[in-house]
Protein backbone atom coordinates (compact mmCIF):
# COMPACT_ATOMS: atom_id res chain seq x y z
CA UNK A 1 0.00 0.00 0.00
CA UNK A 2 2.03 2.98 -1.06
CA UNK A 3 -0.75 5.63 -1.03
CA UNK A 4 -3.29 7.26 1.93
CA UNK A 5 -6.06 9.38 0.26
CA UNK A 6 -7.45 10.96 3.87
CA UNK A 7 -11.23 12.55 3.18
CA UNK A 8 -12.27 13.54 6.63
CA UNK A 9 -11.14 13.88 10.54
CA UNK A 10 -13.40 14.57 13.32
CA UNK A 11 -13.04 16.68 16.92
CA UNK A 12 -11.11 13.28 18.59
CA UNK A 13 -8.95 12.92 15.67
CA UNK A 14 -10.37 10.09 13.99
CA UNK A 15 -9.51 9.90 10.47
CA UNK A 16 -11.04 7.96 7.73
CA UNK A 17 -9.79 7.51 4.00
CA UNK A 18 -8.57 4.74 1.59
CA UNK A 19 -5.08 3.60 1.48
CA UNK A 20 -3.92 2.73 -2.47
CA UNK A 21 -1.19 0.70 -3.97
CA UNK A 22 -2.50 -2.55 -4.59
CA UNK A 23 -6.29 -1.70 -4.52
CA UNK A 24 -7.97 0.82 -2.96
CA UNK A 25 -8.72 -0.11 1.27
CA UNK A 26 -11.47 2.18 3.21
CA UNK A 27 -9.99 2.75 6.47
CA UNK A 28 -10.75 4.33 9.82
CA UNK A 29 -7.68 5.72 11.92
CA UNK A 30 -8.03 6.21 15.59
CA UNK A 31 -5.41 6.71 18.39
CA UNK A 32 -2.82 5.35 15.84
CA UNK A 33 -4.60 1.87 14.96
CA UNK A 34 -5.73 1.56 11.95
CA UNK A 35 -9.09 -0.06 11.29
CA UNK A 36 -9.77 -1.60 7.34
CA UNK A 37 -13.25 -0.99 7.39
CA UNK A 38 -14.52 -4.15 5.31
CA UNK A 39 -13.59 -6.16 8.04
CA UNK A 40 -15.38 -4.94 10.51
CA UNK A 41 -18.78 -4.95 8.88
CA UNK A 42 -21.85 -7.00 9.73
CA UNK A 43 -21.63 -10.68 9.20
CA UNK A 44 -23.57 -11.03 6.10
CA UNK A 45 -23.67 -7.74 4.66
CA UNK A 46 -24.39 -7.86 0.63
CA UNK A 47 -21.94 -4.35 0.67
CA UNK A 48 -18.36 -3.89 0.15
CA UNK A 49 -17.30 0.10 0.84
CA UNK A 50 -15.32 1.39 -1.41
CA UNK A 51 -14.22 4.82 0.03
CA UNK A 52 -15.03 6.42 3.30
CA UNK A 53 -16.32 9.67 2.94
CA UNK A 54 -16.95 11.69 6.13
CA UNK A 55 -16.77 11.00 9.95
CA UNK A 56 -19.00 13.30 12.42
CA UNK A 57 -18.35 13.32 16.04
CA UNK A 58 -20.09 10.34 17.03
CA UNK A 59 -17.37 8.36 15.45
CA UNK B 1 -29.99 -9.60 34.25
CA UNK B 2 -27.35 -7.87 31.66
CA UNK B 3 -24.06 -6.93 33.55
CA UNK B 4 -22.97 -3.26 33.37
CA UNK B 5 -20.42 -3.59 30.75
CA UNK B 6 -23.53 -5.41 28.75
CA UNK B 7 -25.44 -2.15 29.56
CA UNK B 8 -22.33 0.17 28.72
CA UNK B 9 -22.57 -1.34 25.30
CA UNK B 10 -26.24 -1.56 24.55
CA UNK B 11 -26.30 2.13 25.27
CA UNK B 12 -23.88 2.59 22.58
CA UNK B 13 -25.49 0.58 20.15
CA UNK B 14 -26.15 2.99 17.35
CA UNK B 15 -23.64 5.74 17.33
CA UNK B 16 -23.38 7.08 14.01
CA UNK B 17 -20.54 6.88 11.71
CA UNK B 18 -18.85 7.82 8.25
CA UNK B 19 -20.44 8.42 5.49
CA UNK B 20 -19.38 5.72 2.93
CA UNK B 21 -19.26 4.90 -0.92
CA UNK B 22 -20.72 1.26 -1.89
CA UNK B 23 -20.38 -0.98 -4.65
CA UNK B 24 -24.09 -0.97 -6.05
CA UNK B 25 -26.30 1.13 -7.96
CA UNK B 26 -27.67 2.61 -4.80
CA UNK B 27 -23.85 4.09 -4.43
CA UNK B 28 -23.77 5.74 -1.02
CA UNK B 29 -24.79 4.71 2.32
CA UNK B 30 -24.25 5.63 6.26
CA UNK B 31 -21.65 3.40 8.19
CA UNK B 32 -23.69 3.01 11.50
CA UNK B 33 -21.06 1.50 14.31
CA UNK B 34 -22.43 -0.99 16.63
CA UNK B 35 -21.25 -2.48 19.70
CA UNK B 36 -21.25 -6.14 20.08
CA UNK B 37 -22.15 -7.58 23.89
CA UNK B 38 -18.80 -8.82 23.76
CA UNK B 39 -18.17 -4.71 23.06
CA UNK B 40 -16.36 -5.84 19.62
CA UNK B 41 -16.82 -2.70 17.03
CA UNK B 42 -18.53 -3.80 14.02
CA UNK B 43 -20.54 -1.71 11.25
CA UNK B 44 -23.68 -1.99 9.84
CA UNK B 45 -24.58 -0.16 6.42
CA UNK B 46 -27.35 1.64 5.80
CA UNK B 47 -27.88 2.50 2.35
CA UNK B 48 -29.06 6.22 0.80
CA UNK B 49 -31.90 5.98 -1.14
CA UNK B 50 -32.34 8.11 -4.03
CA UNK B 51 -35.25 8.74 -6.56
CA UNK B 52 -35.07 6.91 -9.31
CA UNK B 53 -35.68 8.39 -13.16
CA UNK B 54 -39.14 8.37 -14.79
CA UNK B 55 -37.43 6.17 -17.31
CA UNK B 56 -36.48 3.47 -14.52
CA UNK B 57 -33.09 3.87 -14.62
CA UNK B 58 -30.97 3.83 -11.17
CA UNK B 59 -29.67 7.27 -9.67
CA UNK B 60 -25.79 7.78 -8.82
CA UNK B 61 -24.76 10.27 -6.24
CA UNK B 62 -21.99 11.34 -3.93
CA UNK B 63 -22.17 12.32 -0.41
CA UNK B 64 -20.06 14.63 1.03
CA UNK B 65 -21.32 15.84 4.16
CA UNK B 66 -22.44 14.22 7.46
CA UNK B 67 -23.59 15.96 10.65
CA UNK B 68 -23.84 15.12 14.45
CA UNK B 69 -27.76 14.82 13.43
CA UNK B 70 -27.20 12.11 11.25
CA UNK B 71 -27.53 14.36 7.89
CA UNK B 72 -26.15 12.85 4.92
CA UNK B 73 -25.95 15.55 2.21
CA UNK B 74 -24.23 15.63 -1.35
CA UNK B 75 -25.65 15.77 -5.18
CA UNK B 76 -27.36 12.90 -6.91
CA UNK B 77 -27.91 12.85 -11.08
CA UNK B 78 -31.57 10.77 -11.95
CA UNK B 79 -31.42 11.18 -15.58
CA UNK B 80 -29.02 10.98 -18.16
CA UNK B 81 -28.09 14.14 -19.36
CA UNK B 82 -29.62 16.21 -15.96
CA UNK B 83 -27.48 17.86 -13.79
CA UNK B 84 -26.43 17.55 -10.58
CA UNK B 85 -28.93 18.37 -7.46
CA UNK B 86 -28.20 18.68 -3.89
CA UNK B 87 -29.91 15.97 -1.70
CA UNK B 88 -30.26 16.04 2.45
CA UNK B 89 -30.29 12.04 3.61
CA UNK B 90 -31.25 10.99 7.42
CA UNK B 91 -32.19 7.34 8.60
CA UNK B 92 -35.17 8.94 10.42
CA UNK B 93 -36.25 11.64 7.42
CA UNK B 94 -35.11 10.12 4.47
CA UNK B 95 -34.53 11.51 1.37
CA UNK B 96 -34.99 15.45 0.22
CA UNK B 97 -33.80 17.62 -2.84
CA UNK B 98 -32.94 21.09 -2.11
CA UNK B 99 -35.59 24.09 -3.01
CA UNK B 100 -33.70 26.26 -5.24
CA UNK B 101 -34.27 30.25 -6.35
CA UNK B 102 -35.93 30.93 -9.38
CA UNK B 103 -33.79 30.78 -12.14
CA UNK B 104 -31.33 27.64 -10.61
CA UNK B 105 -31.57 24.50 -11.94
CA UNK B 106 -28.57 22.49 -10.25
CA UNK B 107 -26.93 22.07 -7.41
CA UNK B 108 -24.27 20.34 -4.98
CA UNK B 109 -24.71 20.03 -1.23
CA UNK B 110 -20.98 19.77 0.79
CA UNK B 111 -21.64 20.37 4.44
CA UNK B 112 -24.10 20.12 7.12
CA UNK B 113 -24.71 21.29 10.65
CA UNK B 114 -25.65 19.36 13.83
CA UNK B 115 -29.34 21.50 13.24
CA UNK B 116 -29.79 20.39 9.40
CA UNK B 117 -28.77 23.72 7.91
CA UNK B 118 -26.63 22.56 4.52
CA UNK B 119 -24.14 24.51 2.04
CA UNK B 120 -23.27 24.24 -1.32
CA UNK B 121 -23.15 25.80 -4.72
CA UNK B 122 -26.08 26.36 -7.54
CA UNK B 123 -25.99 27.27 -11.34
CA UNK B 124 -28.08 27.23 -13.78
CA UNK B 125 -28.52 25.34 -16.86
CA UNK B 126 -25.55 25.33 -19.40
CA UNK B 127 -24.43 27.99 -17.28
CA UNK B 128 -21.19 27.54 -15.10
CA UNK B 129 -20.75 30.43 -13.02
CA UNK B 130 -21.26 29.14 -9.10
CA UNK B 131 -23.59 30.74 -6.92
CA UNK B 132 -22.55 29.95 -3.62
CA UNK B 133 -26.19 28.89 -0.99
CA UNK B 134 -27.18 28.34 2.35
CA UNK B 135 -30.63 25.90 2.99
CA UNK B 136 -32.38 26.00 6.14
CA UNK B 137 -34.98 23.66 6.11
CA UNK B 138 -34.56 22.77 2.73
CA UNK B 139 -34.84 25.62 0.80
CA UNK B 140 -32.15 27.31 -0.56
CA UNK B 141 -31.26 30.91 -0.36
CA UNK B 142 -28.15 32.68 -2.63
CA UNK B 143 -25.03 34.29 -0.39
CA UNK B 144 -24.23 37.36 -1.40
CA UNK B 145 -20.51 37.73 -3.05
CA UNK B 146 -18.16 40.81 -2.49
CA UNK B 147 -17.66 43.88 -5.05
CA UNK B 148 -16.21 42.33 -8.30
CA UNK B 149 -16.80 38.80 -7.41
CA UNK B 150 -19.37 37.13 -10.06
CA UNK B 151 -19.56 33.53 -8.30
CA UNK B 152 -18.57 31.16 -5.42
CA UNK B 153 -19.01 28.01 -3.83
CA UNK B 154 -19.84 28.02 0.40
CA UNK B 155 -17.79 24.50 1.17
CA UNK B 156 -17.92 24.32 4.56
CA UNK B 157 -20.29 25.59 7.72
CA UNK B 158 -19.46 25.42 11.73
CA UNK B 159 -22.35 24.26 13.91
CA UNK B 160 -22.61 28.64 14.74
CA UNK B 161 -23.74 28.96 10.51
CA UNK B 162 -20.51 30.93 9.81
CA UNK B 163 -19.16 29.73 6.15
CA UNK B 164 -16.10 29.12 4.25
CA UNK B 165 -15.11 28.65 0.45
CA UNK B 166 -14.26 30.66 -2.41
CA UNK B 167 -15.09 33.28 -4.35
CA UNK B 168 -14.82 33.84 -8.26
CA UNK B 169 -13.84 36.29 -10.56
CA UNK B 170 -12.84 36.46 -14.17
CA UNK B 171 -9.31 35.93 -13.33
CA UNK B 172 -8.85 33.73 -10.06
CA UNK B 173 -9.92 32.12 -7.08
CA UNK B 174 -10.38 33.65 -3.67
CA UNK B 175 -10.75 32.16 -0.04
CA UNK B 176 -14.31 33.68 1.34
CA UNK B 177 -15.63 33.45 4.23
CA UNK B 178 -19.56 34.53 5.44
CA UNK B 179 -19.88 35.48 9.04
CA UNK B 180 -23.11 36.59 10.31
CA UNK B 181 -23.79 36.14 6.23
CA UNK B 182 -21.51 39.22 5.17
CA UNK B 183 -19.18 37.72 2.82
CA UNK B 184 -15.22 38.73 3.17
CA UNK B 185 -12.04 37.45 1.46
CA UNK B 186 -9.20 36.43 3.32
CA UNK B 187 -5.74 38.42 3.07
CA UNK B 188 -3.28 35.61 2.45
CA UNK B 189 0.64 35.91 1.90
CA UNK B 190 0.71 33.20 -1.39
CA UNK B 191 -1.37 33.71 -5.06
CA UNK B 192 -3.11 34.41 -7.01
CA UNK B 193 -5.24 32.04 -6.06
CA UNK B 194 -6.94 30.67 -2.72
CA UNK B 195 -9.68 28.66 -1.56
CA UNK B 196 -10.90 28.23 1.52
CA UNK B 197 -12.32 24.38 2.80
CA UNK B 198 -13.22 24.09 6.02
CA UNK B 199 -13.84 26.14 8.96
CA UNK B 200 -14.34 25.28 13.06
CA UNK B 201 -16.43 26.18 15.90
CA UNK B 202 -13.58 28.58 16.72
CA UNK B 203 -13.44 30.03 13.10
CA UNK B 204 -9.87 28.72 12.17
CA UNK B 205 -10.15 28.58 8.16
CA UNK B 206 -8.29 26.19 6.26
CA UNK B 207 -7.10 26.04 3.02
CA UNK B 208 -4.79 26.66 0.15
CA UNK B 209 -3.32 29.08 -1.39
CA UNK B 210 -1.05 29.29 -4.86
CA UNK B 211 -1.04 28.96 -8.49
CA UNK B 212 -4.25 27.38 -9.67
CA UNK B 213 -5.56 26.03 -12.75
CA UNK B 214 -2.66 27.46 -14.57
CA UNK B 215 0.42 24.83 -15.29
CA UNK B 216 2.41 23.67 -12.94
CA UNK B 217 0.18 24.10 -10.33
CA UNK B 218 1.91 24.74 -7.34
CA UNK B 219 0.10 25.42 -3.70
CA UNK B 220 0.82 25.78 0.02
CA UNK B 221 -1.64 24.91 2.96
CA UNK B 222 -2.84 27.46 5.41
CA UNK B 223 -4.91 28.15 8.72
CA UNK B 224 -6.39 31.85 9.03
CA UNK B 225 -7.07 32.55 12.71
CA UNK B 226 -8.14 35.98 13.54
CA UNK B 227 -6.22 37.58 10.53
CA UNK B 228 -3.37 35.76 11.06
CA UNK B 229 -2.06 32.95 8.84
CA UNK B 230 0.05 30.02 9.59
CA UNK B 231 1.48 28.63 6.28
CA UNK B 232 1.82 25.03 5.87
CA UNK B 233 4.53 23.93 3.47
CA UNK B 234 5.10 20.54 1.72
CA UNK B 235 7.82 18.66 2.90
CA UNK B 236 8.58 17.16 -0.65
CA UNK B 237 9.95 18.99 -3.17
CA UNK B 238 7.17 19.81 -6.26
CA UNK B 239 4.13 18.50 -4.47
CA UNK B 240 0.99 20.57 -4.05
CA UNK B 241 -0.11 20.71 -0.91
CA UNK B 242 -4.28 20.73 -0.32
CA UNK B 243 -6.09 20.77 2.90
CA UNK B 244 -9.78 19.20 3.13
CA UNK B 245 -10.65 19.83 7.00
CA UNK B 246 -9.72 21.33 10.23
CA UNK B 247 -11.10 19.83 13.45
CA UNK B 248 -12.46 22.02 16.71
CA UNK B 249 -8.47 20.84 18.26
CA UNK B 250 -7.05 22.90 15.50
CA UNK B 251 -5.56 20.06 13.88
CA UNK B 252 -5.94 20.17 9.74
CA UNK B 253 -5.93 17.08 7.90
CA UNK B 254 -4.62 17.63 4.12
CA UNK B 255 -2.98 15.82 1.23
CA UNK B 256 0.38 16.01 -0.88
CA UNK B 257 -0.18 15.07 -4.58
CA UNK B 258 3.69 13.66 -5.20
CA UNK B 259 4.87 13.56 -8.85
CA UNK B 260 5.85 10.43 -9.71
CA UNK B 261 9.00 10.52 -11.80
CA UNK B 262 8.49 6.75 -12.64
CA UNK B 263 5.02 7.73 -14.72
CA UNK B 264 3.00 10.68 -15.62
CA UNK B 265 1.12 10.49 -12.58
CA UNK B 266 0.77 11.40 -8.93
CA UNK B 267 1.40 9.63 -5.57
CA UNK B 268 -1.57 10.86 -3.36
CA UNK B 269 -0.22 11.07 0.32
CA UNK B 270 -2.03 12.64 3.88
CA UNK B 271 -0.76 14.36 6.92
CA UNK B 272 -2.33 16.31 9.71
CA UNK B 273 -0.59 19.66 10.98
CA UNK B 274 -1.01 21.33 14.22
CA UNK B 275 0.45 24.06 15.74
CA UNK B 276 3.53 23.90 13.15
CA UNK B 277 4.24 20.42 13.57
CA UNK B 278 2.92 18.32 10.01
CA UNK B 279 3.03 14.52 10.15
CA UNK B 280 2.93 12.06 8.00
CA UNK B 281 -0.02 9.75 7.59
CA UNK B 282 1.73 6.50 7.45
CA UNK B 283 0.98 3.46 7.24
CA UNK B 284 3.82 0.38 7.18
CA UNK B 285 3.17 -3.02 6.99
CA UNK B 286 2.43 -5.01 10.28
Amino acid sequence: MTGCIASSINNDGTIVGVLTGDGIHPFLLKDGVFTLLNDVLEPGTPWTIQWAKSINDAG
Amino acid sequence: MPTAIELDCLASRRMGGPVLCLVASCCMGLLARLTRADCETIYSVEPVALPTCPSGNASSGIAYGLGLGWHVVGDYITCFGAGPKAFTWAPDEGFSAATLPSGFQNSIATDVTADGQVVGTMFADLVFTFTPFLATGGTAVELELPPTFTGGWAIAVNDSGQMAGYCESRSSLSACVWIDGRPGTLELPVGPSSKATDINNLRQVCGWMGVFPSPPWSSSGFVYDGGDVAVIESPIDGATVETLEINDAGIVLGRLDVPNSESSGETTLSFTWQRGVLTMIDRRPA
